[in-house]
């Protein structure tokens, strides 16, 4: 065998000329060999060749012809000549080979067939080539992925940004939660504070409740006090009287209503029974006695005492007492606390009494100024210096165009809101003179809305408008309108205005709260004449006022210069005026509560207004043309009394 | 100390119907239709005096607004009476009644007030308690039907006035 195989592997050398591989005509020269048919031969088909003992083969043949013995390396040689192997089974003549047999196969390497071994050719520069695109998409690859990475680290970037920036707003909504905690801190603390001051302010009403009624049993003695300042002209009132004033004349009159509230709640559940039981009566009947002259006039008073009843004019009743009949008319004394400077000598001031006819019910019916507003019933706007702000809230639409037209009409300058919380918002951006404030209303009620104004804004004047008079609700309004005088910056509300206001409800609102605006305050009032054949007597305050432009003080503790009393004029200088000082605050303080229990738009007025103009001028004259004035501001008392 | 006076003054269904004597040449007559309709004129007449000009530019838009929204509210009204919802309606007739008295409407005020107590599980009067639902609502469904019938005859009047504000309806 070793023979054999070295004696083929030199003809194969020998033969090796041509241009086609050594390795290739080797491996043909080994297969023509006959001698090796056991080891390696050509298939039978010719096309392939067959290593059938690779054993064999390796230990004998190869190093025979190919000088190495190492199987792998032939194959290895042969794939790179684009040999393959073929799979045993998959010639039917496989099986006969055996298992152990190898096959390879290249379409030009044939038996019998020569020539075709020059186109085998080693495939070696192929593999170098794939090496190099390889190389090539690696460097493409790299690009890309260095893109790659450049585009996520761009994109890491921005997400670290991203993550900053919330990182940042996180902080900031922390910080500004932290500020809100305050703040909401705050406002506990100041409700807190509220709610303590609330209670203060009840244990006070509660006190002076106690003491108004301990009071009571002194109220006699005040009113004869009354009686005699009076009697001294331009004789100034100290606030202890005024203070001491109401609640004297309130016992005076009436036992059983001794405290503000209690009288406010007495009017609520029975107007008609205040009217007659006023407190100006009593004082009549003192004066009566005091001095037999005014005896005489004492019928004319009842009208003038249900007037003052209706919570009018309160003061005016006091004042006006009857002197000296001249012409039948009588001079009223000025009660004091107002502002009012002008003397009482101008004799042209002057009220009418009337005669006690009057009396027929017809006040008491229809309330409604109808009958004297007629068109030809001037509305006399103020004389503003500027256009009062005023902001009206109001959710009702019909309302609110209605008291919008009212206010522009009186020249304000008029700011609507739907509701409380718009209200409040605008009071917090702007300045007004005057709030009107609905109460019922949708978001935010008029109460709550005016406690919330109160915590930034103590001076803007809040005026309830509601038609909601209740007796639930007394204590709610009762502590708002009492708030005017006292603790009106803690509860909220200045004032009541009943629905549906009048135009003089509105007016004597503007001229109670607004009267600093206006342009003529020293102005001296015009003469006020009240005809005799007209029913009723009293004048209105606010009307007076307007068209007077006189100014008087809004309460009597704020305006100290108009304690000062007048006396008749000379010719009655021997009469004695009613005590018009304590007179002048208890009405005062009367009508303050009245009007917002009472539904009575103008009554708010007669308490700061009430002893201005009704002191200055009341001296009574005839056949006046004002009537008209006076009468409807009557008739719309009472006629709210009998609405609410 | 009571007089007349006490009895007048209570006596609101008096008041707006009948005035003293002394009134009444000055009084806008409201029985320009069959004279059932209740109309504080006083109260209406102050509106009246706000317009600028002939043609009533001004009431004419609160007159027309109000009805619009008196529609509106009873209709509202028949639907939370369907519901059963009486705060709903309590609130309905606080809000038309602030409208209707501003125009001197008493009658329809007056119903208005009436639905705002029922709603509230009070009597009319807003004093006494009523502790059946179906009773206070009841008590609203005739309310609101006696004021559908009182709106009627109001909003006839209204447009008879404005048709011819000149006529006789001034004094």
């Amino acid at each position: 065998m070793e023979g054999s195989s070295s004696g083929g592997g030199g003809a194969g050398g020998g033969s090796a000329a041509s241009s086609s591989s050594d390795f290739v005509r080797k491996l043909y020269k080994m297969l023509e060999d006959p001698t090796h048919r056991q080891t390696v031969r050509w298939s039978d088909t010719g096309d392939s060749f067959i290593v059938v003992d690779t054993n064999e083969f390796t230990r004998n043949i190869l190093p025979n012809h190919f000088k190495h013995s190492n199987f792998a390396s032939f194959v290895r040689q042969l794939n790179k000549y684009d040999f393959h192997k073929i799979r045993n089974n998959e010639e039917g003549g496989g099986n006969s080979y055996g298992h152990q047999t190898w096959e390879f196969k290249h379409p030009d390497f044939q038996m019998n067939n020569i020539d075709n071994l020059d186109n085998i050719k080693r495939k070696a520069p192929a593999p170098r080539k794939q090496a190099q695109q390889n190389e090539d998409g690696g460097v493409q690859q790299i690009e890309d992925l260095n893109n790659q990475v450049q585009e996520l680290s761009k994109a890491n970037q921005e997400m670290t940004g991203q993550v900053q920036s919330l990182a940042s707003d996180n902080h900031t909504i922390i910080q500004e939660l932290g500020t809100m905690q305050h703040v909401l801190q705050q406002h506990e603390e100041r409700v807190r504070i509220q709610e303590k001051v609330i209670d203060n302010i009840m244990v006070y009403l509660q006190k002076l409740d106690d003491e108004i009624k301990e009071m009571r049993p002194v109220g006699g003695i005040p009113s004869q006090q009354r009686h005699d300042n009076d009697g001294r002209p331009s004789s100034s009132v100290s606030p202890e009287d005024s203070v001491t004033g109401p609640a004297t004349s309130a016992s005076t009159s009436r036992e059983h209503l001794s405290t503000p509230l209690q009288r406010a709640q007495m009017l609520l559940n029975n107007p008609p029974e205040i009217l007659d039981a006023s407190p100006s009566m009593g004082r009549f009947r003192g004066l009566s006695q005091s001095g037999p002259s005014e005896t005489a006039d004492y019928s004319n008073f009842g009208a003038v005492n249900r007037l003052a009843q209706n919570g009018q004019r309160p003061a005016a009743l006091p004042n006006g007492i009857p002197t000296v009949p001249e012409d039948g008319s009588a001079t009223f004394a000025i009660s004091p606390g107002t502002t009012m400077v002008e003397p009482f000598s101008n004799g042209n001031l002057g009220y009418h009494m009337q005669p006690p006819q009057h009396e027929n019910g017809s006040l008491g019916i229809r309330g409604r100024p109808a009958p004297s507003r007629k068109r030809s019933t001037p509305f006399v706007p103020p004389n503003w210096q500027a256009p009062p702000r005023v902001l009206l809230v109001e959710d009702d639409p019909t309302c609110a165009r209605i008291g919008s037209k009212f206010l522009q009409t009186a020249e304000c300058s008029v700011d609507m809101a739907s509701n409380g919380l718009i209200a409040v918002n605008k009071l917090n951006n702007g300045k007004y003179d005057l709030v009107l404030m609905d109460i019922v209303m949708p978001q935010l009620d008029g109460v709550s809305a005016a406690s919330l104004v109160r915590q930034f804004d103590n001076t803007t004047p809040i005026i309830a408008m509601t038609s909601n008079i209740r007796r639930d609700d007394i204590n709610m309004y009762f502590n708002h309108a009492v708030g005017s005088g006292v603790i009106e910056y803690v509860l909220g509300m200045n004032d009541v205005l009943p629905k549906p206001f009048t135009k003089e409800g509105l007016l004597n609102m503007l001229e109670k709260y607004l009267s600093h605006l206006k342009a003529n305050e020293g102005q001296i009032p015009t003469q006020l004449n009240f005809n005799e054949h007209d029913n009723r007597i009293i004048e209105e305050q606010g009307t007076i006022m307007a068209k007077s432009g006189l100014k008087y003080s809004q309460s009597p503790s704020k305006s100290p210069q108009g304690t000062v009393l007048y006396g008749r004029p000379p010719a009655d200088a021997g009469e004695d005026p009613i005590g018009e000082t304590p007179s002048a605050v208890e009405d005062a303080a009367y009508a303050n509560i009245i009007p917002g229990y009472l539904g009575d738009s103008t009554a708010p007025r007669a308490t700061g207004a009430f002893p201005s103009p009704g002191t200055l001028a009341h001296g009574v004259r005839r056949g006046a043309s004002e009537m008209d004035d006076s009468q409807q501001q009557l008739m719309s008392l009472d006629s709210k009394k009998t609405r609410y | 100390m009571p007089s007349k006076d006490t009895d007048i003054t209570t006596a609101k269904e008096t008041a707006t119907v009948e005035g003293g004597e002394s009134y009444q040449s000055q009084r806008v007559p409201l029985d320009s239709n069959d004279g059932t309709v209740t109309i504080d004129f006083a109260t209406f007449e102050q509106i009246l005096e706000m317009d600028d000009d002939e043609d009533h530019e001004f009431s004419r838009t609160i007159v027309w607004g109000f009805m619009d929204q008196a529609t509106e509210t009873f209709q509202s009204m028949s639907d939370y009476l369907k519901k059963k919802d009486l705060k709903e309606l309590s609130s309905l007739g606080h809000f038309l009644k602030g409208s209707s008295a501003t125009l001197g409407l008493t009658k329809v005020k007056d119903y208005c007030e009436k639905i705002q107590n029922l709603g509230l599980s009070r009597d009319e009067t807003g004093v006494g308690r009523i502790e059946d639902p179906e009773v206070s609502l009841a008590g609203i469904k005739s309310a609101l039907d006696e004021m559908k019938k009182e709106y009627t005859r109001v909003r006839d009047y209204f447009i008879g006035y404005y048709d011819n504000p000149n006529g006789n309806h001034q004094p």
